[in-house]
């Protein structure tokens, strides 16, 4: 079962946990250097030692093989980036069946081990994440140094290598226009906050992404206390911020929510965006407990699967931007009506 | 004063970070502060740029590596010298902001230490498991290879024997517990801040306790 279709604490705010672990292999140039030939050496040195340690559990996917539905598809699920996608040399992908596990080789360090937990969950997140990292580092020569610690193509992620970050819905902060000042205050403690898709992306569905930048001169545990802390208050701040506005604009935050439903219940075309954004709305109806609203999981599913790529995927074949509105509306036309 | 982004325009916003410890000011335009994300525009949602400013992006400014270079005028003699691994420069290094190789480390070590602290705040990393990898991880691998590999919920924490290291780590939870109450006095999340109040002092009362037993 995908990790996404799990519930998982704080999910009223928080969508998603990941952990990324960079690590590289001593004897190998890091992979901007890399021509397609030793790239693929590292890519097949790899495989085989993950295999070693877990057979047969990730399935690989070597990007130039992948259509450009496929692509996309795999951004919408926040598996990759879009900027990885974009950079045309030999990049594979190791996931499992729940893709909450992957392994991206040979994007600018040599793995990145990354793991997935629906909700706010940063130690199991890191737990399971650290745990097949130090199993490779026990088959891999791992480039680290004693004084560095994991050594890094960029000097951005050296040390730890670790970059935890936390998906997060925060449309009350947004209202009551107080995003600004505690963005700023997350920024200025050393953290990133960025939008849907990561680096480079803009607001999407009143949706932040936080992450760590300090990766050298604490452990990976401190990170993570550290981590937890910061998101905790985060967290508190936004549910304070739902409760006044729906205290203070009770029946204007209700129409809000229930067009958004009756949109999505009714809509015959319906773009990516214009879908994601009243989607957004019917999560904050589910936290806000509203009657007959669906599940968060089932939430995030359909935002997942309604995306340009992943419609094409689900239908099968390529289709025009109205052929995406319509296969987009009557999906979750569907969905909606079997919760 | 010059942006030190640009090198163009004025300097009108003083801008001040405080990362594992290290306070820094860095002075910009106000085109360049929006740009990184320091300056709000007026009634936005409060993400312009979603850039960071000590993340990949701070390899094109110039600001680091002026800084630096003026203070160690070794670096230009550097930006020739190149990896014997990978053959990259130390120019290379500053136009892409990568390194060629793990080797690279070892040979720019000295720069990269001024680096990693204009970063980081610090150059030295601090995990057992790291610097003992060889035995620590393999033990902890083998103890991992079987059919529950995935579904240990319980965190593994590297057992720290060395008790300098204990001492270290307990230094850096004190400073990641003070620095996240400054990060919950920032947010008003006075609640949390009370809890990581009473944490700090339960651990500065405890070294306390020991320093006076070790006079005794």
């Amino acid at each position: 079962m995908s990790w996404y279709s799990e519930h998982g604490p704080d999910q009223d705010i928080v969508i998603s946990t990941r952990v990324r672990l960079a690590r590289n292999i001593a004897d190998f140039p890091f992979p901007h250097l890399l021509d397609s030939e030793k790239s693929n050496e590292l890519i097949d040195l790899i495989e085989e030692n993950v295999n070693k340690i877990v057979p047969n559990f990730f399935r690989t996917l070597h990007f130039q093989d992948l259509s450009e539905i496929d692509k996309l598809a795999l951004t919408e699920r926040h598996i990759v980036s879009p900027q990885l996608l974009q950079d045309k040399s030999e990049k594979a992908l190791l996931i499992n069946d729940d893709e909450d596990q992957s392994i991206v080789i040979c994007d600018e360090d040599h793995m990145r081990i990354q793991g997935l937990y629906p909700g706010f969950k940063p130690d199991e997140t890191f737990d399971k994440t650290h745990k097949l990292a130090v199993a490779l580092e026990s088959i891999l020569n791992v480039a680290c140094d004693n004084e560095f610690g994991y050594l890094t193509a960029c000097p951005t992620n050296v040390g730890t290598g670790l970059r935890i970050s936390a998906l997060l819905h925060v449309p009350g902060l947004h209202r009551l226009d107080q995003l600004k000042y505690i963005i700023d205050s997350i920024r200025r403690s050393g953290y990133t906050v960025r939008g849907y898709y990561g680096e480079g992306s803009t607001e999407k569905g009143q949706m932040v992404q936080v992450s760590n930048q300090i990766t050298l001169g604490q452990s990976d545990e401190n990170l993570i206390e550290k981590f937890n802390t910061l998101l905790n208050s985060f967290i508190k701040k936004e549910r304070e911020a739902r409760k006044i506005w729906y205290q203070q604009r009770k029946i204007q935050l209700e129409d809000k929510i229930y067009r958004s439903q009756g949109i999505l219940q009714s809509a015959s075309l319906i773009s990516y965006d214009e879908a994601f954004e009243h989607l957004s709305n019917l999560r904050l109806g589910r936290a806000l407990d509203f009657d007959n609203f669906p599940d968060y999981p089932d939430i995030l599913t359909l935002s997942y699967l309604v995306g340009v790529g992943s419609i094409q995927k689900l239908e099968g074949k390529v289709l025009s931007g109205t052929e995406r509105d319509a296969a987009r509306a009557a999906f979750i036309k569907k969905s909606l009506a079997n919760k | 004063m010059l942006c030190q982004k640009c090198q163009n325009n004025e300097a009108n916003v003083s801008v001040k970070t405080q990362i594992n410890g290290l306070t820094k000011t860095y002075n910009l335009c106000s085109s360049c502060a929006k740009k990184e994300g320091f300056l709000i525009a007026e009634g936005s949602f409060g993400m312009p740029a979603m850039t960071n400013f000590l993340g990949k992006n701070a390899f094109s400014l110039p600001l680091d590596f002026n800084k630096i270079s003026s203070e160690e005028p070794s670096r230009n003699k550097l930006d020739r010298h190149s990896c014997p691994k990978c053959n990259q420069t130390f120019q290379d290094f500053k136009k892409t902001g990568l390194f060629g190789c793990p080797y690279c480390y070892q040979e720019f070590r000295e720069v990269i230490e001024s680096i990693l602290t204009e970063i980081h705040g610090c150059h030295e990393h601090l995990d057992s498991s790291t610097t003992g990898k060889n035995s620590t991880a393999k033990d902890s691998a083998e103890s991992n290879f079987d059919e529950s590999f995935f579904k240990i919920e319980s965190r593994s924490k590297t057992k720290q024997n060395n008790e300098t290291k204990n001492d270290e780590k307990e230094n850096s939870n004190l400073m990641v517990l003070k620095k996240s109450l400054q990060n919950a006095i920032e947010l008003e999340d006075y609640e949390q801040a009370a809890v990581l109040r009473d944490k700090i002092k339960a651990i500065e009362n405890d070294s306390a306790q020991v320093d006076e037993k070790e006079e005794e």
